[in-house]
C-alpha cells in the first residue's frame, strides 16, 4: 500500500468531518471527547460511517469499533493503535 | 381471570430445545467479516442445548424463580444462551442493549430500577458456568411470565410489555402459519436481539420450528448493508426480514455489478414489518435484486408492535405485495384468532371498511400489560367496543381495513418511530422547551412525504432571534435526550404552532398548516413565514 497511514489527529480531522456532516453542524461544534449518542447521532449512523472510513483507509475496521469507542477522539485513538 | 387449563404450549421453545439434545446439526451460525470475506461460526442444537442449561446453572444460583434477570451481553451466542436460560429456569428475562456509552448505561440503570432487577448479564456466562445446569426445564403455566419486552422509545418512562408464555406460543404459531415455516427454513438475520423482532423473528422462532438461523452482529449490517443480502445468497436462507429502512440502505448502499454475482433464489420469505411498509421501498429493492434472483413475490409485508409479542397481521408467503394505497402497502390479513378492529377513539365506535382510524386489536397474543404500571396498562390494553367481550389494545398506529386487510397510514399523533424504536412527540417538544428556556412553542410530528416518514420540528422563533444558534440549540437537545436528527427544522413565526383550546400543542392541525405551505419551510427566514 503506497498510501501514508493517517495519524492520529488526521483520523480525528476524518471522523470530526464526517460526523459535523451526518448531524448538519458545522465541524467546529463537534467536541471530540463528547460520546456520538449525545450528539443524537443515531449509533445506526455511527456505525455506517465506519464502512466509509474503511474506504478512506483502505483497510478492514471492526465493525463494532465505534460502538466500543464512540467519541471522536476515543475512536481515532482505537483506529491509530490498530495494526 | 378464567382458570387456564393447561393443554401444554404449541409450538413449545423450551420443548424444541430440550429435543436437542445429541443432535449435531446446527442450530445458530454467527457471521462475522474482515473486509470483504466472512467466516461463520456454527453451534450444533446440543451445544445450544447444554449453553441454554448452564446459563440456567449460573442464573439460578444468584436468583429466585419469578426474578428479572436482565440480559444485556451482546448479540450472538452469549445473549441466546443467558435469554433461554433464563427462560429454563422460570426467571423473567428483561432484554436490552449492551451499554456502551453513558447514555446507554443510564437507560440500563433504569431499567434495571423498573424491574427491581438483582441481576444484569452483560457478558456471555455459560462458557464460565462451573456445573452442567439443570437437565429439564420449568414446566410454564400458559398465564406465566416469559419476559418483559422493552421499548426503548420514552426516555422518560420505559415501559416493559408483559409477555406470557401463553401469548409467546400463540404469537409464534401465527408467524410459522402465515410463512409455512418448517425444518427445511433457513434464516438470516441482523436484527438486534433485543428488540421484538430480532427476539422472536430472529431467535425463537428459528428454534419454535426446528431450522437453523445465521446471525450478524446489527453493526456488521449497518457498515455495509450489502452483507445481509449477501449472507442470504451464502447460505442459500429462505426466510429473513427486517424493517423498512434495511431494504432502502441495501439498494443505496450497494452496487449493481456486486447485487448481480448474488443468487437469492432461494429467499422465499422476505419480511418488512417494524415501521411503515413503503411500496416504493419493495418496488426498488425487488428491481435492484431481480438480477439476483430475489422474487418479487417473497415481499411479505407485516405489521405487529412488541405489546402483541411481535406479529399482528402479514402478507402470506409466496403472494408478494398487494396493491398500494396512498404509497402504503397492505401489510395482510389478522393471525387466525386475532381481531384487528378500525376504531373512531373520540365516539368509542367501530368505523366500516375503507374508512381511517385507531388501530384496536385482541387475540392470544396479547401482552397482560405494562410491567408495574397499572394506569398506562389500562389506558393501552384494557379499551371496549360496544357488543365486543373482550378488551382491546390500542396500537397507537392508525390505519385502515380494506377487503380484510390491514392498511398502516402512520403512528397516532403523538407516537414517532425512527428506525424502529418509538418516541414520543411531547418527549422530544419538552426537551427543546428545556433547551430554549421556553422561548416559542414547539411542535414535533412525523409527516409522510414522497412516502418517507419524516420527522418534522416546527419551532417558533420571533424577529430577531439568532436562528444559528436556535438550530444548534434544537439538534443539541433532541441529538443529547433522544438519540435522534430531525428531518425538517422549520423555524416559524410566533402562532405557527398551533394550540387547542385547553393550550395543548395541535400537532395534527399544524402538520396540515406545514403540509399546506402556510408555514416557514426550511429554506425561507422567519420574516418570510406567514403567520
Amino acid at each position: 500500500m503506497t498510501k501514508p497511514s493517517p495519524t492520529e489527529s488526521d483520523l480525528r480531522a476524518w471522523i470530526r468531518d464526517a460526523l459535523a456532516r451526518a448531524l448538519s453542524l458545522p465541524a467546529e461544534a463537534i467536541d471530540d471527547e463528547r460520546e456520538f449518542d449525545a450528539y443524537g447521532l443515531p449509533s445506526l449512523e455511527a456505525v455506517m460511517l465506519t464502512g466509509d472510513l474503511e474506504d478512506w483507509l483502505g483497510r478492514p475496521v471492526d465493525a463494532e469499533a465505534a460502538l466500543d469507542h464512540a467519541s471522536v477522539a476515543r475512536l481515532a485513538r482505537h483506529l491509530a493503535q490498530a495494526p | 381471570m378464567a382458570a387456564c387449563r393447561d393443554k401444554g404450549l404449541s409450538p413449545d421453545v423450551l420443548g424444541a430445545l430440550a429435543a436437542g439434545a445429541g443432535d449435531d446439526t446446527p442450530a445458530f451460525g454467527f457471521a462475522r467479516w474482515r473486509g470483504g470475506d466472512h467466516e461463520v461460526t456454527r453451534w450444533s442444537r446440543d451445544a445450544l442445548l447444554r449453553a441454554v442449561r448452564r446459563a440456567a446453572g449460573a442464573i439460578e444460583a444468584v436468583t429466585a424463580p419469578g426474578d428479572r434477570v436482565v440480559v444485556a451481553a451482546p448479540p450472538g451466542f452469549g445473549f441466546i444462551a443467558a435469554f433461554l436460560g433464563c427462560l429454563w429456569s422460570g426467571r423473567i428475562a428483561v432484554p436490552a442493549q449492551t451499554p456502551a456509552t453513558a447514555r446507554a448505561r443510564a437507560f440500563l440503570d433504569r431499567l434495571v430500577a423498573v424491574t427491581q432487577t438483582r441481576l444484569v448479564i452483560e457478558a456471555p456466562l455459560h462458557d464460565a458456568a462451573r456445573d452442567a445446569g439443570p437437565h429439564d426445564p420449568v414446566k410454564p403455566r400458559r398465564d406465566a411470565v416469559a419476559y418483559l419486552q422493552f421499548t426503548s422509545g420514552s426516555t422518560q418512562a420505559p415501559r416493559g410489555a408483559v409477555i406470557t408464555h401463553g401469548a409467546l406460543a400463540a404469537n409464534l404459531a401465527a408467524i410459522g402459519d402465515a410463512w409455512d415455516l418448517g425444518p427445511a427454513d433457513r434464516g438470516v438475520f441482523w436484527l438486534p436481539p433485543f428488540h421484538d423482532m430480532g427476539l422472536v423473528g430472529a431467535l425463537l422462532t428459528p428454534i419454535a420450528f426446528g431450522f437453523p438461523a445465521t446471525l450478524m452482529h446489527p453493526s456488521a449490517f449497518l457498515q455495509r448493508p450489502g452483507r445481509w443480502p449477501a449472507l442470504i445468497a451464502a447460505e442459500r436462507a429462505t426466510f429473513s426480514g427486517a424493517p423498512n429502512f434495511a431494504y432502502d440502505l441495501c439498494v443505496d448502499r450497494s452496487d449493481a455489478a456486486d447485487r448481480a454475482r448474488l443468487d437469492l433464489s432461494t429467499w422465499r420469505v422476505a419480511v418488512n414489518g417494524a415501521e411503515p411498509v413503503m411500496a416504493h421501498t419493495l418496488a426498488r429493492f425487488a428491481e435492484a435484486y431481480g438480477p439476483a434472483g430475489f422474487s418479487a413475490a417473497a415481499l411479505a409485508p407485516g405489521y405487529g408492535l412488541a405489546e402483541s409479542v411481535l406479529f399482528v397481521t402479514a402478507r402470506r408467503s409466496g403472494k408478494g405485495a398487494g396493491a398500494a394505497r396512498e404509497g402504503v402497502v397492505s401489510c395482510g390479513v389478522p393471525a387466525p384468532g386475532t381481531i384487528v378492529r378500525i376504531v373512531d377513539e373520540t365516539q368509542g365506535i367501530a368505523l366500516p371498511d375503507g374508512a381511517s382510524g385507531a388501530v384496536w386489536v385482541a387475540g392470544p397474543s396479547i401482552a397482560c400489560g405494562y410491567w408495574n404500571d397499572a394506569a398506562a396498562s389500562t389506558d393501552a390494553f384494557g379499551a371496549r367496543l360496544p357488543g365486543e367481550p373482550h378488551a382491546f389494545l390500542r396500537t397507537g398506529d392508525v390505519g385502515v381495513l380494506h377487503g380484510g386487510e390491514l392498511y398502516i397510514c402512520g403512528r397516532a399523533k403523538d407516537v414517532i418511530v425512527r428506525a424502529g424504536r418509538n418516541v414520543h412527540a411531547a418527549d422530544l417538544e419538552h426537551a427543546i422547551a428545556c433547551a430554549l428556556r421556553g422561548q416559542g412553542r414547539t411542535a414535533a410530528f412525523p409527516c409522510l412525504e414522497a412516502a418517507e416518514e419524516r420527522l418534522v420540528i416546527v419551532h417558533e422563533a420571533p424577529a430577531g432571534a439568532d436562528e444559528g444558534a436556535v438550530r444548534a440549540a434544537i439538534a443539541d437537545a433532541l441529538g443529547a435526550g433522544f438519540d435522534i436528527v430531525p428531518d425538517v427544522v422549520a423555524l416559524a413565526a410566533p402562532g405557527a404552532v398551533r394550540v387547542t383550546s385547553s393550550g395543548k400543542i395541535a400537532r395534527a392541525a399544524t402538520r396540515d398548516a406545514w403540509r399546506a405551505g402556510l408555514l416557514a419551510r426550511p429554506s425561507l427566514s422567519n420574516a418570510e413565514a406567514h403567520p
